[in-house]
């Protein structure tokens, strides 16, 4: 009977040491868990990062390529003056189709004398042009006029009968790049 | 002539603060502790290895990553850049057809007046374009908005007005809207 009692409780401390070993173990394992899922979390996010660099870096050549054709294919286009520029082109697009330029009215809604800007941060000033002249040959420099050496998007066309002949009146957006700060 | 003393031997004792163990049960516990501690211990010493192994490859990522700190900026300037001037092709692309596009759709509605019709006005609108002329009949007018709706940027004509109570009795001014495809707007 005695012995049967002195058996069981040692079974019961062993019970309890093996709990007691488990329990530590999870205590410490929990309580550095926090900090070893943070490490884990930052070392995948530099994985990534230096993942996404390499991809990068090695597309980077092709980019720069890119970017110097199409700084090169709007340098001139997109140039300060482009409204001296555009009225040189126009003379020239009404000497061709034998059309006389009326009048030309700037709009000019900012501070810094354009209307607006653009969502490519290009800015914008918008003209309207009054052209005088025979309906095949108005139509001719219309058509003409966007495609000159600067970017030039013809909002409408309003073409009326006047005594003094046909008169078309032209709104057009010019479009320049805003200077470096 | 043997003797021997069969009786159990007397339990060993141990006391603390006046209570008394036995020392069998005092030493399984003193060695369940100790296992306990045991156990801790190594627990306790590989997760701080595992913490200073993950440290130090955090630190070596992060190094590596500040090293390329300059050139990753540049890059994404260049990349931003090119996707800048990507867009602003795409509409100089569109705007470079503007004036054409203008022109081919007055030219083509032009083309479809009758000659006995004559026009004094289109306005391009923003659904479209609207006309105003005269004629020498009602017929002539309603031939012209026939003629106008078959032109195949042109998705519908509807006349707005004709004026025949004029000075001039042999002639009707009319007003008629023409509204675009859109695909054309």
């Amino acid at each position: 009977m005695s012995d049967d009692l002195s058996s069981s409780v040692i079974r019961m401390i062993r019970a309890s040491a093996a709990a007691l070993a488990i329990a530590c173990a999870s205590l410490v394992y929990f309580s550095n868990e926090p900090k070893v899922s943070a490490l884990s979390t930052r070392l995948a996010e530099t994985s990534t990062v230096l993942r996404s660099d390499d991809i990068i870096f090695s597309t980077i050549g092709r980019l720069r390529a890119q970017r110097d054709f199409f700084r090169r294919r709007y340098a001139r286009m997109l140039r300060r003056d482009v409204e001296g520029s555009f009225l040189r082109d126009l003379d020239a697009n009404v000497r061709r189709h034998k059309t006389d330029v009326i009048s030309t009215t700037a709009q000019r809604d900012t501070a810094e004398g354009f209307a607006g800007t653009t969502d490519t941060g290009l800015r914008h000033i918008d003209l309207t042009l009054e052209l005088r002249g025979r309906y095949r040959n108005l139509l001719s420099t219309i058509a003409n006029l966007s495609t000159g050496n600067q970017i030039v998007d013809v909002l409408s066309v309003s073409l009326r009968r006047t005594d003094s002949g046909l008169i078309a009146r032209v709104p057009i957006r010019l479009f320049e790049e805003e200077p470096a700060r | 002539m043997i003797r021997a003393n069969l009786l159990p031997r007397p339990k060993e004792t141990l006391s603390f603060f006046g209570l008394r163990f036995d020392s069998e049960y005092a030493r399984e516990a003193v060695a369940a502790l100790g296992l306990s501690v045991l156990v801790a211990s190594i627990g306790f010493s590989l997760e701080t290895l595992r913490i200073v192994h993950l440290e130090g490859d955090v630190a070596e990522q992060e190094r590596a990553v500040d090293v390329r700190s300059i050139e990753r900026e540049a890059a994404k300037a260049v990349a931003l850049e090119t996707a800048r001037y990507e867009r602003i092709d795409r509409d100089a692309h569109i705007y470079r057809s503007s004036g054409n596009a203008i022109a081919v759709q007055i030219a083509r509605i032009g083309n479809r007046i009758p000659s006995d019709v004559r026009l004094d006005t289109i306005e391009h609108a923003e659904t479209g374009f609207t006309i105003n002329g005269d004629a020498r009949s009602i017929a002539a007018i309603g031939n012209a908005m026939t003629a106008i709706a078959g032109v195949p940027d042109i998705r519908r004509a509807d006349l707005v007005s004709i004026d025949a109570d004029r000075s001039s009795a042999d002639s009707a001014a009319f007003t008629a809207n023409l509204l675009s495809s859109p695909e054309v707007l």
